[in-house]
């Protein structure tokens, strides 16, 4: 389980430490001894809130993964699983298993974050709803690392976006609440999209059905939460990311805050599950560097390390001798992450073909210029089609070109569908309806202006693409387009910069007329501007008085843009935490939508 | 803060003697100890209670009383009074003949009946439940019952127990509890059965048992056994015991006999401490006997009340009517035909600051005031000088006294004495003294407007501590004095949700029966009090009262203001309100409402009805449609229709083509999917589906399997020498030439036929240039033939395919002759270990930037 540093205010552990206890309390509410048997995506989560000694000091036997057929020994059995009907079923049939072979068994099952009618309708025509005692764990947001709050909810931007399933947006409401209750009431909230502000709605009904007040609150660890639908900005996660943390998601896929890391890689006998948040030592020094100059700082470490142990034969005192024993330990940790660290990098180059990776990455960026001459890039995207390297890349240039000129030409877009069609099976025609219901993908008749993007206006008015003389001068960018080597700034992050310097969003409002959805802003009040407050913090210079700001993006955001508003807080001299529904990546974003069928 | 009147005449020291006079001339010595009668209320109601059946309830509870049965089944009336003799309700009784009457601990009357059957009421008269107590006593009839509530320490508890006919004894419990709750327990059966009980009393220590008394012997009767008792009495002759009390704590019992001898002593009879012979003349026919607190009871025999202290002490009070005697924690309650009395012994806070010639601090303090008052103000100052060092304890003194007072008068002059002394503290004081003092004032504030006659409730301020405030505004609610109520609960700082909130939820539980105002009036009235209060009080649960009571517009109307969704929507669905209810349910943003409200409406409603429903809510259709991906896709299927989403039928059509088992239903799926298309006029989905159904039977007849696409029926055809195939596939799905051509390469890169690939190439000009095949042969490391076709490819193309193929001179050559200084930079950095190459590069960057 991962221990927090000490160095970060307020400390996210709270949250955990919140959600433990009440999962304790629901275990203990059956004596003795229990097996607990826990949903798949669950069970990693529970490695960030309760480790296996806590759930022993609730009696817990052993901890099982939920599977259709599976051979749980105790009397008492805690089910742990999403309120969704697959679990339901699962569930039912193995109490009714139980029941034939004449079993008697105390079920008792946890909803996270809580009971759906549809599940207990399933139980109740399985015939099992009088058997089990329900429980409700609310387990919302969940500290993945010491900036990172996530719901940890996989498929959150499909089901908002795609499926208009709102359920989320009610968790979220009550994530916010939650935060409050640890950390005081927030005073300012600011919204961009039209799920912020229902979420915003939300949190007014809830805090007026609690009876909050806002005098209620003691203190203010958390002075401003901004809120942004990931529908704001839509390029931003179909872009490549080049930091260390991005490329990693975006090859190897952080779950849950792990990578899965074979044993082809690691060279051991297992595949393993390795941490990667602010625990790790060497990951937390490479995580927001961009990947190209991750090996630096690697070799840096090595021989640093090495160091450190010749430092151990050097020593001849006894003394020195025992000092450098006790340091053992971390060094021997310290060494794991360092070999696994070059291993996954040494992975990630073989996998991404450097040659390719580059050019891939020259076609983007003209993307992302917006030039008007779309034809070579056409071409790539069909040659693309055409090699069948992988069934993403196509999608994903064809939607980053759709989102950033407003839509793809007609004749162009036609003919893409059918080659891909004809090239990946015919089954992805629905990919394509899919698409574009999201808007990601657009077709383009008729008349230009009507197809005017946003983004367009946007890269024009903040330079979003900058022009540089020279690649030496691209790598030294001091701002947070260096998460993509200099090439873009992403857009949400801008919009959550120009909202915390400006108390409103009215400056990037002005910029684009068509930028989607409605805002909330604190009537009347508005935010002292940043540069005030950093000319006061000037004198201080102490970490104490740093205010925090959440930025929560429903619909989830990516490690670039985790990476990006790090640097911004850096820069703003405040503590940015992000907190959001899912992490994704181009990847996970795209590769439910390409293989809903 | 002062006392709990403001009165701005200046009491003379005269007044205040008077009132001390007047408070100590009702004392009566016993003993070590002082009794006081007091009357709370004269009663002019005309009754006499000989008549009666009378039920008193304690804590200073309402009174019920039944005019005495001659015959079983006659008609008859139970009325319900307060302890001031005002009525609060009557129940017209027709049922059969009542042994008993009785109040349960949450003041509701219980008549018991000899049939066996005890029936419930609530104070207003309402009945709540009957039942048959048990089924023995059906056939044995009930002979005897008797009430009984115990209170020690910090539990309360009571019930009522009968003696059958046949002298069997059952203990009954948990009435307030409802119907099916009742408790009833049969204990151990009378050793003696053949012989006539003398008198029995029910006892509760640790379990509920029932003490009873044949002649001269007496049994303990529990759930397991009966015990005989020897008691060692110090009589001579034979006694009969004829009556039997137990103290409300259970700790100690008081027997006597016909002839006045009576036993007090533990109620395990080992210890006595009271052996006393009234020696009355006569044998009495009927003893009335109550227990006041462990040192005193109370016996009425004829028209003589007795107060018995410990020992030989006694002292007695003529009567002059029939009367009751209820015990309460801290006294004994007395109900005359004129009168209602209570009878307690002084209390030491009392004695410590009034009893004549004492010299506690607090008496001194009381005395210093009064000659302050009376303008004596060097005698008041050496009084206070006196008690100096325990002038807290004075002040202390005065203000318990003056709790325990019922005339106003007298506790003002008493707290007015305590405040004089405070004022001598200053700033030394002790915050508890401050707190106890404003304590004590608002308590008693609270005391004296519920003792008032139109309210009737004569409450002291240890039964009312003993009750605690919370209880106490139960009580209030119950008695539906709602305005005192409310009051009280801002009077006395009770939180909110204890206090004002509960008051204004019962009040309004019960306006919206009051049939004498309309739906609109008592919905208005409602409202504007819960507004004005500025709490948050469950309209869904007025709402559900309302409609309870058959009034469906009020209901509909108040249900209007609920706030929380999770309140408002059951109701709504209950009341058919169908269409409001999943509009609230959406509006709360509330899954799981959603959810169960579109559980009930399917179970409720026909399918087109329910869809109708849904089609203008599309954040509840989403779920509904998200639970029918899951477990049944046919409705769904049919609510797309419905809905005309032709496309997302046709998707699922298209998706179940592919994975259907049946050949057969995959083709009748991928015709529904086509229809839907159709329907959608989605001319390309149309015609992809055509086209699939087209390639499948071609790559079925090809041999390969039927998912395959078109790109790998063309490749598998090259790289299996079938030209002809490749050439068919091409025109019959109107491949276009880059496709093909693609095709082509891979396919014989794959199969390493670089000849044919040579071959291929220079047929015509390549439509995807000659980079694609350089390409191609570098991802199959074949860089020998990749060189081949790169000097064929376009200039600017040229250095990086090089840098690629490892060629650096030629890619030097390249960059320098398209000028490209960047690409100049790669080839370098790609070639630092060939010398010869950096310097190439050098020399070329040079000239390129010399020029």
């Amino acid at each position: 389980m991962a221990t927090p540093g000490p160095s970060a205010t307020p400390d996210l552990q709270l949250v955990a430490q919140y959600v433990r206890s009440e999962l304790g309390d629901i275990l203990d509410k059956t004596p003795g001894p229990k097996d607990i048997v826990i949903q798949q995506e669950l069970m990693t989560l529970l490695n960030h809130i309760a480790s296996v000694k806590f759930l022993k000091s609730h009696e817990m036997d052993k901890l099982y993964r939920l599977a259709p057929q599976m051979r749980v020994p105790g009397y008492n059995r805690y089910y742990i699983v999403r309120p969704e009907i697959g679990s339901a079923y699962t569930i039912s049939s193995h109490i009714n298993k139980d029941m034939r072979e004449g079993v008697r068994i105390n079920y008792n099952i946890v909803f996270v974050p809580r009971n759906l009618a549809c599940c207990d309708y399933i139980l109740e025509r399985e015939g099992v709803l009088g058997q089990v005692l329900i429980h409700e764990w609310n387990l919302y947001l969940i500290p993945l690392d010491e900036h990172i709050l996530s719901l940890e909810i996989p498929d959150a931007t499909q089901a908002l976006y795609l499926h208009g399933d709102y359920t989320l947006l009610h968790s979220v409401a009550q994530s916010v609440l939650q935060l409050e209750v640890l950390y005081g009431g927030i005073k300012t909230f600011q919204a961009k999209g039209v799920l912020s502000c229902k979420i915003s709605d939300l949190l007014g009904r809830l805090r007026e059905a609690y009876c909050i007040k806002d005098e209620a609150w003691g203190s203010h660890d958390v002075s401003e939460l901004i809120m942004i639908d990931r529908s704001v900005d839509l390029v931003t996660p179909l872009c490549s990311q080049m930091t260390y943390e991005g490329m990693l998601d975006d090859t190897l896929g952080i779950c849950n805050g792990f990578i899965h890391v074979t044993k082809a890689t690691t060279g051991r006998l297992t595949d393993t599950k390795v941490l990667v948040n602010s625990t790790d030592p060497v990951f937390k020094l490479i995580r927001g560097l961009l990947f190209s100059k991750a090996p630096i700082v690697l070799s840096r470490l090595t021989r640093e390390l090495k160091g450190e142990y010749d430092s151990g034969k050097g020593a001849r005192e006894i003394s020195d001798l025992k000092a450098f024993v006790s340091q053992l330990p971390e060094l021997k940790k310290k060494h794991e992450s360092l070999s696994t660290h070059l291993r996954v990098s040494e992975k990630i180059v073989t996998q991404k073909k450097v040659e390719d990776f580059k050019r891939q990455l020259g076609y983007e960026r003209a993307i992302l210029e917006c030039q008007d001459a779309t034809g070579p890039i056409i071409e790539y995207i069909e040659e693309c089609i055409q090699r069948q390297v992988t069934s993403l890349l196509p999608i994903r240039l064809l939607c980053l070109l759709s989102l950033t000129s407003g839509g793809i030409k007609s004749k162009y877009y036609q003919s893409m569908k059918l080659q891909y069609l004809q090239s990946y099976g015919y089954n992805h025609l629905s990919t394509f309806y899919t698409l574009e219901q999201l808007g990601l993908l657009r077709e383009r008749t008729g008349d230009q202006l009507s197809y005017q993007s946003s983004f367009k206006q946007f890269n024009k008015a903040l330079r979003l693409v900058p022009k540089y003389a020279s690649s030496e001068e691209m790598e030294k960018v001091t701002d947070m387009s260096y998460v993509f080597g200099g090439a873009y700034l992403p857009l949400g992050c801008m919009a959550v910069k120009s909202v915390i310097e400006n108390g409103n969003w009215k400056a990037m409002e002005d910029i684009s007329k068509m930028w989607k959805g409605p805002t909330v802003s604190p009537s009347g009040t508005s935010a002292a501007p940043v540069g005030v407050k950093k000319k006061e913090k000037g004198a201080k210079s102490s970490n104490q008085g740093r205010r925090t700001i959440i930025v929560y993006f429903v619909g989830g955001c990516t490690f670039s843009e985790i990476n990006a508003l790090q640097y911004l807080g850096q820069e703003l001299n405040c503590r940015i935490v992000v907190a959001t529904t899912n992490i994704i990546s181009a990847t996970t974003l795209l590769e439910c939508l390409v293989n809903s069928n | 803060d002062s006392g709990p009147d403001k009165d701005t005449t200046v009491d003379m020291a005269e007044r205040a003697a008077d009132i001390q006079a007047s408070a100590t001339a009702d004392w009566n010595p016993l003993g070590e100890i002082y009794v006081k009668r007091y009357s709370n209320y004269e009663l002019d109601w005309g009754i006499n209670l000989a008549d009666y059946l009378v039920a008193m309830s304690p804590f200073a509870g309402p009174l019920a009383l039944m005019p005495k049965q001659r015959q079983t089944s006659m008609k008859s009336e139970i009325t319900i009074y307060t302890l001031a003799g005002k009525k609060i309700s009557t129940i017209t009784w027709e049922g059969g003949r009542v042994i008993e009457l009785g109040w349960t601990l949450s003041e509701n009357l219980v008549c018991v009946l000899e049939d066996g059957s005890m029936i419930i009421y609530d104070i207003f008269g309402q009945f709540l439940y009957s039942r048959i107590i048990q089924r023995e006593i059906q056939t044995s009839r009930v002979q005897e019952c008797k009430f009984f509530s115990y209170t020690d320490k910090d539990k309360v508890f009571g019930g009522f127990a009968v003696m059958t006919c046949n002298t069997e004894f059952y203990i009954i419990v948990d009435i307030d509890k409802g119907k099916d709750e009742v408790r009833i327990k049969k204990l151990a059966a009378l050793p003696d059965a053949s012989s006539k009980p003398g008198c029995w009393a029910p006892l509760c220590k640790e379990s509920t048992s029932v003490i009873v008394t044949v002649e001269d012997r007496v049994y303990l009767l529990s759930h397991l056994d009966a015990t005989l008792y020897e008691i060692n009495c110090g009589k001579k002759s034979a006694t009969c015991w004829m009556e039997v009390a137990v103290s409300l704590n259970g700790k100690a019992v008081a027997l006597i006999d016909r002839e006045g001898y009576m036993w007090a002593g533990t109620t395990d009879f080992k210890s006595s401490d009271t052996e006393f012979d009234l020696q009355l003349k006569q044998k009495v026919a009927r003893v009335q006997m109550q227990w006041g607190e462990m040192d005193y009871f109370v016996l009425v025999i004829d028209r003589i009340m007795f107060v018995k202290g410990l020992g030989k002490h006694w002292c007695k009070y003529p009567m002059n009517g029939p009367c009751c005697l209820l015990a309460e924690v801290d006294g004994v309650r007395i109900l005359t035909n004129t009168a209602c009395e209570f009878i307690h012994r002084v209390s030491t806070k009392s004695l410590n600051v009034l009893r004549i010639g004492v010299m506690e601090p607090g008496a001194l303090l009381n005395d210093a005031y009064k000659e302050y008052e009376g303008d004596e103000s060097h005698k008041a100052d050496e009084f206070v000088r006196f008690i100096k060092d325990k002038l807290s304890i004075a002040v202390s003194q005065c203000i318990e006294a003056a709790g325990e007072e019922f005339v106003p008068k007298v506790q003002k002059s008493l707290l007015k004495s305590a405040n004089f002394g405070k004022g001598f503290l200053g700033s030394e004081i002790q915050p508890d003294l401050v707190n106890a003092f404003v304590e004590t004032c608002r308590e008693l504030r609270v005391l004296n407007s519920v003792r008032l006659s139109k309210i009737g409730i004569p409450i002291t301020l240890r039964q009312y501590r003993r009750l605690s405030s919370g209880v106490f505004v139960d009580r209030l609610i119950y008695h539906g004095l709602y305005h005192l109520a409310l009051e009280i609960c801002e009077f006395l700082k009770i939180p909110p949700s204890e206090g004002t909130v509960k008051v204004l939820r019962n009040w309004a539980l019960k306006k919206v029966q009051d049939k004498s105002m309309s739906d609109a009036e008592v919905a208005q009235k409602i409202k504007k009090k819960l507004k004005d209060a500025n709490v948050v009080v469950s309209y869904g649960e007025i709402a559900r009262a309302a409609m309870d009571a058959k009034r469906l517009t009020l209901a509909a109307d108040l249900l209007r203001n609920e706030i929380f969704a999770q309140d408002q929507v059951p109701l709504l669905l209950e009341m058919d309100s169908d269409s409001t209810a999943l509009e609230k349910a959406v509006e709360s943003g509330d899954p799981k409402l959603i959810h169960q409200v579109l559980r009930q409406l399917k179970l409720k409603l026909t399918t087109e009805r329910y869809y109708q429903m849904l089609h203008f809510r599309p954040v509840a259709a989403a779920l509904y449609c998200k639970v029918l991906k899951e477990t049944d896709q046919e409705q769904l299927l049919r609510l797309y229709r419905q809905e005309s989403l032709f496309v997302e039928s046709g998707c699922m059509y298209f998706a179940q083509s592919f994975t259907a088992r049946d050949t057969d239903i995959r083709k009748q799926r991928l015709f529904d999917a086509q229809k839907e298309f159709r329907d959608a006029q989605d001319i390309f989905a149309t015609k992809a589906i055509e086209e699939h159904a087209k390639l499948t039977t071609e790559v079925v007849k090809l041999g390969l399997k039927e998912t395959a696409t078109l790109s790998e029926a063309v490749i598998w055809c090259v790289k299996n020498r079938q030209p002809r195939q490749a050439e068919q596939l091409r025109k019959d799905f109107k491949m276009t030439d880059h496709q093909y051509w693609w095709a082509m390469i891979r396919g014989l890169c794959d199969i390493g036929d670089y000849a044919e690939l040579d071959r291929f190439s220079k047929q015509k000009k390549p439509p995807i240039g000659f980079e694609a095949f350089a390409e191609v042969c570098i991802t199959h490391d074949n860089y020998r033939e990749a060189a081949k076709y790169i000097p064929k490819a376009a200039f600017e193309n040229r250095y990086h395919l090089y840098l690629r193929i490892q060629d650096y001179s030629k890619a030097a050559d390249a960059a320098f002759q398209t000028r490209n200084i960047g690409g100049l930079d790669e080839v370098a950095i790609k070639a630092a270990r060939t010398p010869e190459i950096v310097d190439l590069v050098r020399q070329m960057k040079a000239k390129l930037e010399g020029r």
